[in-house]
């Protein structure tokens, strides 16, 4: 058989075997049984290379994405720390006002002159129960006058220089003063104990006092104004000569938590011990 | 003057700690009496003269920052240090734990002394609690000064080889 011939012969089987496998098979629907037997040898190889090359590929993506992740993660982290030291500085600034806010409702009630004052320091050595506060005598702030909150009577500033003022506690021994009982209206010197509590002594002993009780200052004595709610009475007992009753009271003011304080600026003279501040509560 | 300079810097640096850290880490009322064992430590290695008006001018700070009149532990601080001193110069007690055993009894001491302060001026009821507080504060006060007393040894003669003046110095 001539070279041309042949050439030509086999040209024409392989289209003949392309139309033939072109029209054998459908459009759509199942494989024709060449394709499956394909598909059934080239399967495993496809399958494994197509694994290989897909995780491959996986592993590049996983690292440039953990390339971008490990730097996302350090920034998110830094949001996340700068977003939680502002909410602990919002938090506290809500405190915060919420604390204002009380001692401005209690400076509007006052009809003294007053003075907002932040708790600096506590007692250095710890025999004393006593702070310090940040307004000296530059704004008004002397000795003998009252440090309060909204809950109560915190103490009474003892020594004051031109920007910081030393306040001693009520519940300090070296601390009396002159307080009645808000529902009997006994009076009786108040003064601190060694344990954080108080004790009201002098109080006579026809007194119908009872644990419960509000303790007030009487306004007595010129230092606090009338009225100032200063404990609750836990314990009723007779004093040790007999002669008086006395009664255990638990400061009406927490004093570990206390951070202002509202000092009344005594005017000339004392206090007018008539109107008070329990007329207006 | 050498010992001056040292005294207050360390003075300094204990009135700093006084006010800041301790207010944190322990209540007020048990917090250690860091000027006391300064006190303590002076008493065995200061002159009486130099370490007696240390102890003085430490007292009158604590007056400054605490609630009591001032002078008292002006007062308290000098006659501990003359107590201390004595008992160095006839017992021998510079060691470690003497010296600890000497701010173990200051601290009672001291709060014994500013109690009869406080009886004199008005009464006060003295209980199981008041002696609690004792001796909550006396171990806690011991126990940091067990821990400053090696860190001042220390201080001190680095510094005496420093500037020159002899190690000790005694009552």
């Amino acid at each position: 058989m001539p070279r041309t011939v042949r050439d030509i012969a086999i040209v024409l089987i392989l289209m003949g075997g392309g139309l033939i496998i072109l029209f054998s098979s459908s459009g759509e629907g199942e494989a024709g049984p060449l394709s499956s037997i394909l598909h059934a040898v080239l399967r495993p190889v496809q399958v494994v290379v197509w694994g290989v090359s897909g995780r491959a590929r996986g592993v590049w993506n996983d690292y440039l994405m953990l390339v971008g992740v490990r730097k996302e993660n350090k920034t998110l982290r830094e949001e996340i720390e700068n977003l939680e030291q502002e909410r602990a500085s919002l938090l506290s600034k809500e405190r915060e006002n919420r604390r204002l806010k009380k001692l401005l409702r209690l400076k509007e009630d006052y009809e003294f002159p007053s003075v907002v004052a932040g708790v600096i320091g506590e007692d250095a050595v710890g025999w004393y129960r006593s702070f310090f506060i940040n307004r000296g005598s530059d704004d008004g702030v002397a000795a003998g006058m009252a440090a309060t909150v909204a809950a109560g009577v915190v103490g009474r500033i003892t020594r004051s220089s031109a920007t910081v003022s030393k306040v001693l506690l009520i519940t300090d021994p070296d601390l009396s003063l002159d307080c009645r009982v808000g529902r009997t209206r006994d009076r009786g010197i108040l003064s601190g104990q060694l344990n954080g509590m108080c004790i009201l002594r002098y109080v006579g002993l026809q007194s119908e006092m009872k644990p419960g009780d509000d303790v007030v200052t009487s306004g007595l004595g010129g230092i606090f104004p009338k009225g100032l709610r200063v404990g609750v009475i836990e314990s009723v007992h007779p004093g040790s000569q007999g002669l008086f009753l006395e009664a255990i009271v638990a400061p009406a003011v927490d004093f570990s938590t206390v951070e202002e304080v509202l000092v009344i600026l005594r005017p000339r003279g004392g206090f007018d011990i008539g109107p008070g501040l329990e007329a207006g509560r | 003057m050498k010992s001056f300079i040292f005294a207050f810097l360390t003075g300094t640096m204990v009135v700093l700690l006084q006010v800041t850290s301790f207010g944190f880490t322990v209540s007020a009322q048990n917090k250690p009496d860091l000027f006391l064992i300064l006190v303590v430590w002076s008493s065995v290695r200061l002159s009486f003269a130099g370490g007696v008006g240390f102890s003085f001018f430490l007292g009158i700070v604590a007056d400054m920052l605490s609630g009591s009149p001032i002078g008292l532990f002006g007062l308290i601080y000098c006659l501990l240090f003359t107590a201390c001193g004595y008992l160095n110069a006839t017992m021998r007690v510079d060691t470690r734990m003497g010296r600890a055993l000497m701010v173990l009894a200051g601290v009672p001491a001291t709060g014994s002394m500013v109690l009869l302060v406080r009886w004199v001026g008005g009464p006060v009821e003295i209980g199981w609690q008041t002696v609690q507080w004792f001796v909550v504060k006396s171990l806690v006060t011991t126990a940091i000064g067990l821990a400053l007393f090696p860190l001042l040894d220390g201080a001190w003669r680095r510094y005496s080889r420093l500037v020159g003046e002899g190690y000790g110095g005694g009552t």
